[in-house]
């Protein structure tokens, strides 16, 4: 990578340089593009973030477009979400049962697959489902109307594009991220609950022993909050990367390859933040 | 079309309200009757947790639904009845492990009776029972000084080279118990000819003339006894003279208490001894010899 073909000519600003430190200045350079590179793309991003919550204001752009993407995202959705959130309930607690050793009660298996299912998997789960779902959905339309110069029609017709593409978007996945996560925690406990007393020795009751131990109402506002932020994160990014999309059909592409992928690794990062900070308050 | 996914998102948004809101009072009440709470105050230690069940003759009759830590060194517990039978007034409450991994529950202990305690009514709790967490507690100490213990081995025997004093004293004791058995040995030679040479001295012995000896033994005895039986006869007798002596009565005794007969003996000692005198020197005062 650091290395320059023979017949390529010396860049100007090192053709003074001696050999050794041209050597050091191709090998650094590609690291320091990279550097700048991801600062760069930092700021690209806080300079977008601060023309959408700009566009908030115009609540009479976005509105009428605000229901539309929530059905996009939410309603549609729903049976995506329950269908994962079944098989996860169903295998947390069927694996939970079989990684007991003799002498633990079997409440215990209620108790982890409420933990598990309602701080972790139904609002993970549930945003890296729809960050390939709704994220690549939401760069490909805004990245299509960017290489179609709609965007530029919008803006010619004196239109905020970022209030009328982007900030419905952002609401939708604010808004019904944590309602799905909701329904995938409901469907994931019954479904853990049916696995359980069915297909398993622990009793309807010892599940639901286990299910109220150590309960609080703050482990249902731990997982919405971090359903909300996943949400925020995924049509935030998902939306950037349409909004700046060039270089046609291929660029579109690339576009929503990288949304889903940048979507997913923030889901991560932020879950990760919420457990660091939040965690603590868990305990009951 | 717009007014449906207004109406769509409506219904999914208030579906997810009434989950979570229904949902948790589920989870959090164990159902969703209210049931009633009674109270019970734990020392500090006790371990409880929400949600944790309360038994009633082992039977599941209610949760813990909250715990509330006092500054005075007790924890008000509320727990949450969530059958519709009454509990008995005779009942105290006790934390006791559930399960091996130091859960607890609150098990109910006590008999039937008439009475039973009302909604908000305060139950007495009894002390717990040496659970599995007393357990762990002493296995974690005797564990910690047998760690002590090993460290202190360990630094005595291995890094102050006791291992290596042990090695040479078992080496010496070795040569100690080699040179023993040589002992025993010899010893055990000598000590086989001795008896052999006892056993041919007893077989040298003639019984008859053992017998003889006895007998001859047995004869000497009843002299010295008729001896002694006369000797002592002879010594009650001196001992009566003397007693008579003593009292001086007789000639003796008279002769040994009687001063006057002494003097008189001095006085007669020392004009014999005067004569005497006289006589040497002038015999012829006292002798008259004439031949014709």
């Amino acid at each position: 990578m650091s290395e320059r073909p023979r017949d390529q000519p010396v860049p100007r600003e090192t053709a003074e340089l001696s050999s050794i430190d041209r050597a050091a200045v191709g090998f650094f350079r590609p690291y320091a593009r990279l550097t700048f590179g991801f600062f760069a793309g930092i700021g690209k991003r806080a300079y977008f973030l601060r023309d959408t919550l700009r566009a908030f204001g115009e609540v009479g752009t976005w509105w009428p477009e605000a229901f539309k993407h929530m059905r996009s995202i939410g309603v549609d959705s729903v049976p995506l979400t329950c269908l994962v959130a079944a098989f996860i309930g169903s295998v947390i607690a069927l694996q939970t049962r079989y990684q007991l050793f003799p002498g633990i009660q079997l409440s215990v298996v209620g108790f982890i697959s409420r933990q598990m299912i309602t701080l972790e998997m139904a609002p993970l789960i549930t945003a890296l489902v729809l960050a390939g779902r709704v994220g690549a959905r939401i760069t490909a339309e805004i990245g299509t109307m960017r290489v179609t110069e709609q965007i530029d029609a919008l803006e010619t017709l004196a239109f905020d594009p970022v209030a009328y593409l982007v900030v419905p978007r952002i609401i939708a996945g604010l808004l019904m991220l944590p309602v799905l996560s909701i329904l995938a925690n409901a469907i994931g406990l019954v479904s853990a609950w049916a696995t359980a007393s069915m297909a398993t020795d622990v009793t309807s009751d010892q599940f639901r022993e286990g299910l109220r131990l150590g309960f609080t109402y703050f482990q249902v506002v731990y997982s919405v909050l971090k359903a909300f932020l996943f949400g925020g994160a995924i049509s935030f990014l998902c939306s950037y990367e349409g909004y700046v999309t060039d270089a046609g059909a291929e660029g579109v592409g690339r576009a929503t390859a990288k949304a889903v992928v940048f979507g997913c690794v923030a889901v991560l990062i932020l879950d990760a933040l919420t457990a660091v900070l939040l965690a603590p308050y868990l305990q009951s | 079309m717009k007014r449906r996914n207004e109406v769509l998102v409506g219904l999914l948004t208030l579906s997810a309200i009434i989950i979570v809101v229904l949902g948790s009072i589920w989870i959090a009440r164990g159902g969703l009757t209210t049931g009633y709470r009674l109270y019970v105050k734990f020392p500090w230690s006790a371990g409880l947790k929400l949600g944790q069940p309360v038994l009633l003759g082992g039977v599941t009759v209610g949760f813990v639904e909250d715990v509330d830590l006092r500054e005075e060194g007790i924890v008000v517990t509320t727990i949450n009845i969530t059958i519709n039978k009454p509990i008995p007034r005779t009942v105290v409450a006790v934390v006791e492990p559930n399960g091996v991994f130091g859960d607890k529950q609150v098990a109910l202990r006590g008999v039937p009776s008439k009475n039973s305690w009302q909604k908000g009514d305060t139950i007495p709790a009894a002390i717990e029972a040496a659970g599995i967490d007393a357990l762990v507690a002493r296995m974690d100490t005797a564990s910690g000084r047998l760690a002590d213990v090993v460290k202190t081995v360990k630094l005595k025997m291995v890094d102050e080279g006791g291992i290596e004093d042990l090695r040479k004293t078992l080496a010496k004791m070795n040569t100690l118990a080699g040179t023993l058995g040589q002992v025993v040995q010899d010893q055990s030679s000598n000590l086989t000819l001795t008896m052999a040479a006892v056993r041919k001295g007893a077989s040298a012995l003639d019984s008859t003339m053992i017998d003889s000896t006895v007998r001859n033994l047995r004869a000497t005895t009843a002299t010295v006894a008729k001896l002694t039986e006369d000797l002592r006869g002879t010594t009650a007798r001196v001992d009566a003279l003397l007693a008579k002596a003593d009292t001086g009565k007789g000639t003796v005794g008279m002769l040994m208490n009687d001063p006057g007969l002494y003097n008189d003996l001095r006085r007669l000692t020392m004009r014999l001894d005067t004569l005497t005198a006289e006589f040497k020197k002038d015999p012829r005062k006292f002798v008259k010899l004439s031949i014709f």
